[in-house]
């Protein structure tokens, strides 16, 4: 009876939506793209954090793992119980006060503390514990100042001063917590900056808020000043010669003053911008995510180059300046893993790679010893020399 | 190619609409998924409207359908001849198909565009910016608001989706009753299929409430609550039949109906010309002019022969391709 057919077929490609969505949701999984980063004590060993929710000590010599976090269990000496972190958006900060390096974990809020040789680690601060939905996505940010201060921002809206000496065990332990009002996370890392009102440490929201947050005194955790711009806010801000410079999904770059957060000056870009800014001799290189790499004097806005520098694809990986011989260039690395060397004095292109990485590029690449190290969002970490069109698998080890 | 259309043609715009219609109504994100529903349930009307009435044709043709049944216990055979009887009635039973398998793509075309739109780790609102449309109005308005009422409508929680997935089920079992509401048939192997869905449908709308986010829950009560409004206007404000709330709320399917158009009791006869049902087929053509006539009163002879029952105004398809043979084979001579 064709009645019963028809209301067969009907629930037929219902049932198949059931497989897609799940497939739909393994896809939406956060991988992280904390960047790999040089570890200040042993001149051959670089930390990365991978994909897995890993973070790896390697060794670039002989690419083996001199220790990894969680350990192949997913336990870790120091640690009680089963360990599961999903992802590592934040850039590992070594702390020359506890002697130990600051990881902060994604999903449950978790910044550890584990040994520069991972003998064992510890539990600094559990944002998810104290606050719910707390995740950590911006840097940790060590206050040089007071040593054993470090500010966290969480995605819930609030900023917190921890002691990292003694771990809080609960909200009443934190020197001092400050939350936002907006309804959008905190995403970019914070900036301090000094000016003659004091130190402030500044966050920008996706909300397009900016906070300034006084640093000392009493009035330690208190509201400086407050702004809003018409969009989000995800890069990083960078503070650099008493001024503040970030870029925006209203696809606007800025620098201000950070007294009273008024615009110094602002330029245009052609699509937001997510990567961090650098500055160098003067020279702001910010890149958007039309893949267009600005370069504008830091003082007064003024374009340096005739035209941006078109990559043709996305970035969110910082620039990186490289000074050779023939003065300083700037190497870009697109989502693609195409490499891009440009002239830093005029923005013509000098050398540009093929797709190296096999895989996206988001994380900030490292520059060390005339070799860039680019981890992809497989969480494999290649080396690149500049000028030679391959890369180098580093980690995980290809035998023969 | 596929790559292609799915995203260019289905997602993207999609997407982009959302935005646009969310910064229009306030950063609403809720309410540009109803404004979206509207507007798709809009474009689909003439599909919906065919639906409406292949139901209502098949509750036509059901002393036929019975009857072919009754006669013929060869399902081979018993296939052919209800074929030939929707043939005859130039009736297509898989009208009623269409506005699902529209429906289908939209689902998960709307899944995947809340998923990107209202995505909550940076990778998803990064891959964001690659498909917005280069326009200031619509890169500025990211991030959206998420809330709508009590709604996370990006979120997937069990909490949060409850109340949501009894306001689905809801929606969906008394669409699924108006629906429904002129299939009654004589056959009971049907009619339990048709008491099954009445429960399946909105007991697996509801389980899916909460595998996806709310605001695709959102966008289900949404077009239940379209499809009921229309499904009431269609069957029972337009007809005048009687329509009671008591019965919505009942577990039992509507006894058939009066009129040709929902006569009431199982295996009545087809309605005489003149008849209430006439205006109504009147008036589905002024609807649509490319409407397939529906009302075929097709009899079935004591030797298994279906004919086609004499029209009372107008003509079907079958007898359409009957005048034009016999003028074709005049011409010929």
């Amino acid at each position: 009876m064709f009645h019963v057919k028809r209301r067969r077929l009907l629930l037929l490609p219902i049932l198949l939506l059931v497989p897609l969505l799940i497939a739909c949701e393994i896809a939406d999984a956060p991988d992280g793209w904390a960047a790999p980063t040089a570890d200040p004590n042993e001149s051959e060993t670089v930390l990365l954090p991978t994909g897995e929710g890993r973070v790896v000590a390697i060794d670039l010599l002989s690419s083996n793992a001199r220790w990894q976090f969680p350990s192949e269990d997913d336990t870790f000496t120091g640690l009680d119980g089963e360990l599961d972190p999903t992802a590592f958006y934040a850039n590992p900060v070594w702390s020359d006060y506890t002697n130990e390096w600051l990881i902060a974990e994604y999903d449950q809020g978790v910044l550890y503390g584990i040994h520069p040789r991972g003998d064992s680690a510890r539990v600094v601060f559990s944002a998810a514990e104290l606050f719910d939905e707390a995740r950590i996505v911006a840097d940790p940010l060590l206050d040089p100042q007071n040593p054993e201060l470090v500010y966290l921002v969480t995605t819930d809206n609030r900023v917190h001063a921890v002691n990292i000496e003694i771990p809080p065990a609960g909200v009443d332990d934190l020197v001092w917590t400050w939350q936002g009002e907006s309804e959008h996370p905190i995403w970019g890392s914070p900036a301090l900056v000094e000016s003659d009102d004091g130190r402030v440490l500044v966050v920008g929201g996706l909300g397009g808020q900016l906070t300034a947050l006084r640093l000392d005194g009493e009035e330690a955790g208190e509201v400086a000043w407050t702004r809003r711009l018409g969009s989000g806010i995800a890069s990083a801000l960078l503070a650099h010669e008493g001024r503040l410079y970030f870029g925006a999904f209203d696809r606007t770059f800025y620098a201000l003053d950070p007294r009273g957060g008024d615009t110094i000056w602002s330029a245009q870009g052609s699509n937001w911008f997510w990567s961090t800014p650098l500055i160098d001799e003067g020279v702001v290189y910010a890149a958007d995510l039309d893949g267009d790499l600005y370069a504008w004097d830091a003082a007064s806005g003024f374009p340096r180059w005739d035209t941006p520098y078109a990559a043709g694809e996305r970035i969110r990986a910082q620039p990186i300046v490289v000074r050779g011989d023939s003065g300083a260039t700037i190497v870009l690395i697109s989502r693609d893993g195409v490499v891009h060397q440009l002239d830093a004095a005029t923005g013509v292109s000098l050398w540009r790679s093929s797709e190296l990485v096999n895989d996206d590029v988001l994380a900030d690449a490292l520059y060390r010893d005339g070799q860039i190290y680019i981890s992809n969002e497989s969480g494999r970490l290649f080396s690149v020399v500049l000028g030679i069109n391959a890369a180098t698998q580093i980690y995980p080890r290809q035998d023969g | 190619m596929i790559d292609f259309i799915w995203n260019d043609i289905m997602i993207n715009p999609i997407m982009n609409g959302l935005i646009i219609i969310a910064n229009a109504l306030g950063d609403n994100f809720g309410l540009a998924i109803i404004a979206f529903t509207v507007i798709v349930r809009a474009v689909t009307y003439p599909l919906t409207l065919r639906q409406l009435r292949a139901t209502r044709a098949m509750q036509v043709m059901q002393p036929q359908m019975q009857a072919v049944q009754k006669k013929y216990k060869d399902p081979k055979r018993r296939q052919e001849e209800m074929m030939k009887l929707y043939r005859e009635a130039g009736f297509n039973p898989l009208g009623c198909l269409w506005p699902m398998l529209v429906q289908l793509p939209v689902w998960i075309a709307l899944y995947q565009v809340i998923r990107r739109t209202l995505g909550d780790t940076p990778e998803q609102l990064l891959a964001l910016s690659a498909r917005l449309y280069d326009w200031g109005y619509i890169t500025q308005a990211i991030p959206l608001d998420r809330d709508f009422l009590f709604l996370d409508l990006g979120a997937r929680s069990f909490q949060q989706n409850l109340p949501l997935a009894i306001i689905v089920a809801v929606t969906a079992f008394i669409q699924q009753k108006l629906s429904t509401a002129r299939t009654s048939t004589g056959d009971e192997r049907a009619q339990s299929t048709t008491r099954m869905m009445l429960w399946l449908f909105p007991i697996m709308f509801g389980w899916f409430t909460f595998q996806v986010p709310a605001g695709l829950g959102l966008y289900w009560v949404a077009t239940s609550v379209f499809t009921i409004i229309t499904s009431y206007y269609y069957y029972f404000y337009r007809t005048r039949e009687p329509f009671s709330w008591r019965w919505l709320i009942s577990l039992e399917p509507l006894p058939a109906a009066t009129s040709a158009t929902g006569a009431r009791g199982n295996g009545a006869a087809p309605a005489p010309a003149g008849s209430r049902d006439r205006r109504d087929s009147r008036d589905d053509r002024d609807d649509d002019d490319d409407a397939e006539p529906i009302e075929a009163e097709a009899d079935v002879s004591e030797n298994g022969e279906t004919a086609p029952a004499p029209r009372s105004r107008g003509s079907t398809s079958a007898a359409r391709r009957r005048r034009r043979r016999r003028r074709a084979g005049r011409s010929t001579r």
